[in-house]
């Protein structure tokens, strides 16, 4: 996964120490966690189709 | 008085609706100028409802234990002609032309709205510290934090401003100050509430639920509140059922009831006083015949970095219109939490997603052992007003970060949890008891908490603020 602060400050975000720590510990831990991860799962917020009400 | 006490007294022609309301409205006058409690007091509604309340019971007409109960609601669920803040410069003139869902159930069964409480700045923190509206003061010291974002109705309902409040909680925004300021609190199961017209923080992981003097009371709330609303996508279709705990002796009910002390994470850096008044707590009701079971839970640190990604980007995308246009009517704490949610690549928000789905079924499988986790709810009492760190056992920690770290994690899960009040500190602060239920078992699990609270027997004390 690409350093999300420096993709941030890329898109013009400014982002201090504390930011950037915070950000750092996500990254870290999303990454580590990306082994548990079922590929052939949906996220659970999908997309439905709504049926028009009758 | 609790809304049970309330109830039964308005029954047996002890008092009226129209007393109670007059009652608070009293209390609102006296004390919410310096605790800054409620945002806007809504007294000539409150006094037309009372008086139709009153009505229809005399009339035969009794829409059940709410009937006639004085409670505020939280100001970032919409009131129909009544200003809708969410505690922000944003929608400081907001005012809706519709109830929300919960709002509307709440009336429906008969409550009456005082008004509307404040929050931290569109419940987006812990301290209530508002830069728009003022601080909100703790009643069992004017120096501390109530905790938040629910810290209006906690204080209102600590201090008999109300007999209950609406809350909603995004990261633990119902248990923290329900914790702070000796309550009840209660977070539903996801989807259970309808979300329907409270204004968003973070979409999947918002719920709306009740801040109470008992665990009972917050059952009688969940009675009105929960059940299916075709206005919100979130929320499931379950079998209606009462959610108020039977008149069974609290040792029956906990007898087979098997509490999982988690052996890891809840119980490390926890303030020795916190822990002593929870631990105490736990002996006391083990005396009753219950089974506590040391025991490890899965890695909170993990879910806490798949709620915080999921936090920062559904919040950043929700204020994102706002925070371009207007960034200098956020407070400063806010918009570097949204800016860390701007930063966060898609991707990682998509993999928090498919992780929630997994998390839960590991932390499902922790609650096949036993009925309910028991945590503490913070790891420290009530932080000082202004205070950005907190010694926690010998360490120095962010209030926010401390305040929320036992609690966040739970919102991305979904599972139903429930604040009692477990004691107090040393310096007379009150500590509280998380317990956290199964999906769905809402009902089993406001049983469990109600029988614990019982079985305590807690002497309840009045905050020196209320006197």
């Amino acid at each position: 996964m690409a350093d999300w602060s420096k993709a941030a400050e890329a898109r013009g975000i400014e982002l201090n120490e504390t930011q950037k720590q915070r950000l750092e510990a996500m990254e870290k831990s999303i990454t580590l966690l990306a082994a548990m991860i079922d590929w052939k799962e949906e996220p659970c917020q999908v997309f439905r189709v709504q049926e028009d009400p009758q | 008085m609790t809304i049970a006490e309330a109830a039964a007294a308005i029954r047996a022609g002890q008092t009226s609706s129209v007393e109670l309301t007059e009652s608070c409205l009293a209390k609102i006058d006296q004390l919410n100028p310096s605790l800054n409690a409620f945002m806007t007091v809504t007294a000539d509604i409150a006094r037309r409802q009372a008086a139709q309340a009153d009505d229809e019971l005399r009339s035969g007409h009794d829409r059940g234990p709410l009937h006639g109960i004085p409670i505020a609601h939280k100001d970032l669920l919409c009131t129909m002609g009544v200003r809708t803040t969410s505690g922000s410069k944003i929608y400081s003139d907001y005012v809706p032309n519709f109830n929300a869902t919960a709002v509307e159930r709440l009336a429906e069964a008969g409550a009456v709205m005082l008004g509307k409480t404040g929050l931290h700045e569109h419940a987006c923190g812990v301290t209530c510290d508002n830069p728009h509206f003022g601080p909100i003061r703790n009643p069992w010291d004017r120096s501390r934090i109530p905790g938040g974002s629910s810290g209006g109705s906690a204080v209102a309902v600590a201090t008999g401003m109300a007999l209950a409040a609406t809350g909603s909680d995004t990261g633990g925004s119902i248990r923290i100050p329900a914790h702070y300021c000796g309550l009840a609190g209660f977070k539903p199961t996801y989807g259970l509430v309808s979300k329907y017209g409270a204004l968003p923080l973070a979409f999947s992981l918002d719920h709306i639920g009740p801040i109470t003097q008992t665990i009972r009371d917050s059952a009688l709330m969940l009675d009105a509140l929960a059940g299916h609303d075709p206005k919100d996508q979130s929320s499931v279709h379950r079998p209606a059922g009462s959610f108020v705990p039977g008149p069974a002796d609290a040792a029956d009910v906990l007898k087979p009831i098997r509490f999982l002390l988690p052996r890891n994470y809840y119980f490390e850096n926890i303030d020795p006083d916190v822990r002593r008044v929870i631990l105490l707590a736990a002996q006391t009701v083990e005396s009753a015949g219950t089974t506590f079971v040391m025991g490890p839970v899965p890695d909170a640190n993990q879910l806490n970095a798949v709620a915080n990604v999921t936090f920062s980007v559904e919040a950043a995308a929700v204020h994102e219109p706002y925070l371009r246009k207007r960034r200098a009517d956020y407070g400063a704490d806010i918009a570097a939490t949204l800016d860390v949610g701007r930063a966060i690549p898609a991707t990682a928000y998509v993999q928090a997603q498919r992780l929630r789905t997994r998390l839960q079924q590991v932390w499902r499988m922790s609650l096949d052992k036993a009925d309910c986790i028991l945590t503490p709810v913070c790891p420290v009492a009530a932080p000082l007003i202004g205070q950005t760190t907190i010694d926690v056992a010998g360490q120095m920690e962010d209030v926010r970060v401390a305040s929320t770290r036992l609690l966040r994690g739970i919102n991305a899960l979904g599972f139903p949890t429930a604040v009692i009040q477990a004691g107090y500190t040393a310096n007379g602060l009150p500590v509280g008891i998380q317990l956290i239920g199964r999906p769905f078992g809402d009902a089993h699990l406001l049983a469990i908490a109600h029988a614990f609270e019982s079985a305590l027997g807690l002497e309840r004390r009045q905050p020196p603020s209320a006197a």
